[in-house]
């Protein structure tokens, strides 16, 4: 009882404190400096149609190798940690209906999540949600067939050999182009077409790939340990 | 310079192909990683004396800034990123140097490596770093790494001591990141240099404030300071113990220390009130670790709580805010990475010969393991400030800055802390290495060859640092890195120029 009044007065504190902050910050209704620059430049000097996608990767492009690296390592770290194996308790097989149905979406999530990761740089979407988009049509596969096989060498061989191709688009940059990671390293394209925008879309396969590849192998450990 | 890149991407490569590498043949991943940590080495060296203590910049993808608005991301090397990566560096390659035989006891060698690598990416990455979301998200990375190097014995123990660190180490990226976003809010910019003139000209508002405060909390959580060190005395004993060492040695500073510095000094501008939370939070650490420290029978365990005692000193150092004192807390910084990453090899070294770390259960080591017991006898010295070894002279320096202060009664504090370390590390001594052999360590033997190199490595450093106070020496080492802390606030037109 003390401790949740405790806990109460501690809540209130904090209310008392942050109270001033939201009442002065609003939203705002302006873009500020470092925005306005992006929606102006974007779309004239990458040809991106999708200004955050040119954010994400070009101009704030070694954040997001860095947010590639925490799923990496999030996959490296469950890799061994799931390696103690147990028995879980038998497990129904898949019903009739959901084993055909899930036969049948398969191709077609797969095919929606290449979609979404090549038009990364013209639509809202890109190379992490894509990826994920394929990792659930693998969860479905799993499900509707217990016994699919899953080839873990195949999987660690994309997953590398997309991190370091993205790695050596980025340097490739560097040597041909202005800088690290720079897109302009392939032309702009014409505005809106599939392949323009630089490197944007080859990057965001890499990523969709990687992305993918890792998702399935966590849900393919997280099945073994069953 | 794109040499900065070098710092971030070639350990990256090293850890997307590793995993490639080891499938084909195990023993490679050992071939790459050292290779891989020694040219990080030999890049840190070269960069340090081509930069000879001068910023240097680049920008990432070519972005200047667009009419004064930095649209892209820098990287920056001046004098205290380069004293940084410099230590981060050297401690990495022994580290690694030294997992060639003891991770041979655990399964999986490639993909410890794969998480070394990306550690030390996330470290070089925090430090070179010039914009704030992206210091976070390497902070993110190293942070990541080392949860799951702490776990990677996958025992109860280790299990148990990384659930605790990624909770704890959790609450602190949240709290940084709610920093960053009030931040972003209030000054409308990511990038340091450009925030440090923001924060010049509408000067430290409420809202500033608040993020700071969020940033002291955060920051301090990942530096473990008193009141915030709960995580670490389970994290860095559970490790492997070159994990260890990279914990105690450098990945505090790197995520603590290091952002801490850079924020309240060359963004914020440091003020008295700023200055006396550093001072405080250093003399709390540096008294109530060493008494922690005392009571403790498990070798790892003990030193982990000295490490909480000795960042202690350095924030104690840096935050009496005078050109000697951030000397010598910065002086100390590298001090304590090379002392108490030798102590954490030490105490793997007598895992790796008896499979216990209980103090009372050892004895009469000495003999048995010859190298293990000077180099730890060296370390033991450093750390409780004994001359002339490198702790003496960095704590010297701590507190006679102190009195130069006028901060007398923690000049008293901090000595008193020093008397204490030397006598837990007696006791160390005493009961690892000195007192009767016990029956069951008849068979002990000296570790294995590379082990003992990297300690001897350690050791010879340990004796050799104070010559880092030469001023010829110090002129491209320690006085540019005091100087990007002194000088405060011109870190904006350094890296921007103009």
């Amino acid at each position: 009882m003390i401790k949740r009044l405790f806990v109460l007065l501690a809540v209130a504190g904090m209310a008392v404190i942050l109270i001033p902050f939201v009442s002065g910050n609003g939203a705002g209704d302006a873009l500020n400096n470092v925005a306005a620059t992006y929606v102006e430049d974007a779309p004239r000097d990458l040809g991106t149609m999708n200004i955050v996608t040119a954010v994400i990767v070009t101009y704030r492009g070694l954040d997001t190798l860095g947010e590639v690296l925490v799923l990496f390592i999030a996959t490296a770290g469950v890799g061994f940690l799931l390696k103690k194996r147990r028995e879980g308790d038998p497990v129904q097989p898949p019903s009739e209906i959901l084993s055909t149905g899930g036969m049948i979406l398969m191709p077609l999530i797969v095919l929606f999540g290449i979609y979404v990761f090549s038009h990364g740089h013209l639509t809202p979407g890109g190379g992490f949600q894509g990826g994920v988009i394929i990792a659930t049509a693998f969860l479905l596969a799993m499900l509707s067939a217990r016994r699919l096989p899953i080839y873990s060498g195949l999987l660690t061989w994309i997953e590398s050999v997309s991190g370091f191709a993205y790695l050596a688009v980025g340097v490739l940059g560097l040597v041909l182009a202005g800088g690290f990671l720079d897109s302009r390293l392939l032309p702009a394209g014409r505005y809106g077409s599939l392949l323009s925008s630089g490197t944007i879309p080859l990057i965001y396969t890499f990523i969709g790939l990687k992305v993918g590849t890792e998702l399935v192998s966590i849900l393919d450990k997280l099945r073994s340990n069953q | 310079m794109s040499l900065l890149l070098y710092f971030i991407i070639v350990p990256l490569g090293g850890a997307f192909l590793l995993p490639i590498i080891s499938r084909l043949r195990e023993s490679l991943s050992d071939w790459v990683g050292n290779a891989i940590t020694a040219l990080l080495l030999y890049c840190s060296v070269y960069g340090v004396i081509t930069a000879s203590g001068k910023t240097v910049t680049y920008f990432v993808g070519g972005w200047r800034p667009i009419a004064d608005i930095p649209v892209g991301i820098n990287l920056v090397m001046d004098g205290l990123s380069g004293l940084m990566l410099l230590i981060v560096n050297i401690v990495a390659l022994l580290v690694t140097l030294y997992s060639v035989n003891y991770m041979a006891r655990y399964t999986d060698k490639g993909k410890y490596y794969t998480l070394f690598l990306l550690m030390v990416a996330g470290l070089n990455g925090v430090i070179l770093s010039g914009d704030l979301f992206n210091l976070f998200v390497f902070l993110e990375i190293t942070a990541i790494a080392s949860y799951a190097l702490v776990a990677f014995g996958i025992e109860d123990e280790e299990l148990e001591a990384s659930f605790k660190y990624q909770v704890l180490g959790g609450t602190a990226s949240a709290l940084i990141l709610l920093g960053i976003a009030v931040f972003y809010q209030t000054t409308g910019t990511l990038n340091l240099a450009d925030a440090s003139r923001v924060i010049a000209g509408i000067g430290h508002t409420p809202t500033v404030l608040f993020a700071g405060v969020l940033f002291m909390a955060g920051f301090c959580l990942k530096a473990a300071l008193i009141p915030f060190h709960a995580w670490l005395p389970d994290a860095h004993p559970a490790a492997p113990a070159p994990i260890s060492a990279m914990l105690s040695g450098v990945v505090i500073k790197v995520l603590g220390v290091y952002p801490l510095c850079r924020l309240f000094f060359n963004v914020y501008g440091i003020t008295p009130l700023i200055q006396d939370i550093f001072m405080v939070l250093g003399v709390v650490s540096i008294i109530l670790g060493v008494f922690l420290a005392l009571s403790q029978w498990d070798f790892k365990r003990l030193l982990a709580y000295h490490s909480i005692s000795q960042i202690g000193y350095v924030v104690l150092g840096i935050g009496l805010g005078t050109p000697l004192g951030i000397l010598g807390g910065l002086f100390h910084l590298i001090n304590h990475s090379v002392f108490k990453s030798l102590l954490f090899l030490n105490a793997g070294s007598v895992v790796y010969a008896t499979d216990t770390r209980e103090l009372k259960e050892l004895g009469g080591l000495q003999r048995k393991m010859p190298v293990t017991g000077a180099t730890s006898q060296v370390a033991s010295f450093s750390i409780a400030g004994l001359p002339p070894f490198n702790g003496f002279w960095s704590k010297l320096i701590i507190i006679v800055a102190c009195v130069q202060a006028g901060q007398m009664l923690f000049a008293v504090l901090a000595v008193i802390g020093s008397i204490l370390t030397l006598l837990s590390f007696l006791k160390v001594q005493r009961y690892v290495f000195f007192d009767a052999l016990k029956e069951k360590w008849k068979n002990v033997r000296e570790v294995p060859f590379l082990m003992c190199v990297s300690m001897i490595v350690f050791a010879l450093l340990c004796i050799g640092m104070g010559l880092l106070l030469l001023p010829q020496i110090s002129a491209v080492t320690l006085k540019p890195a005091a100087d990007v802390l002194y000088t405060g606030l011109e870190y904006a037109t350094k890296v921007l120029g103009g």
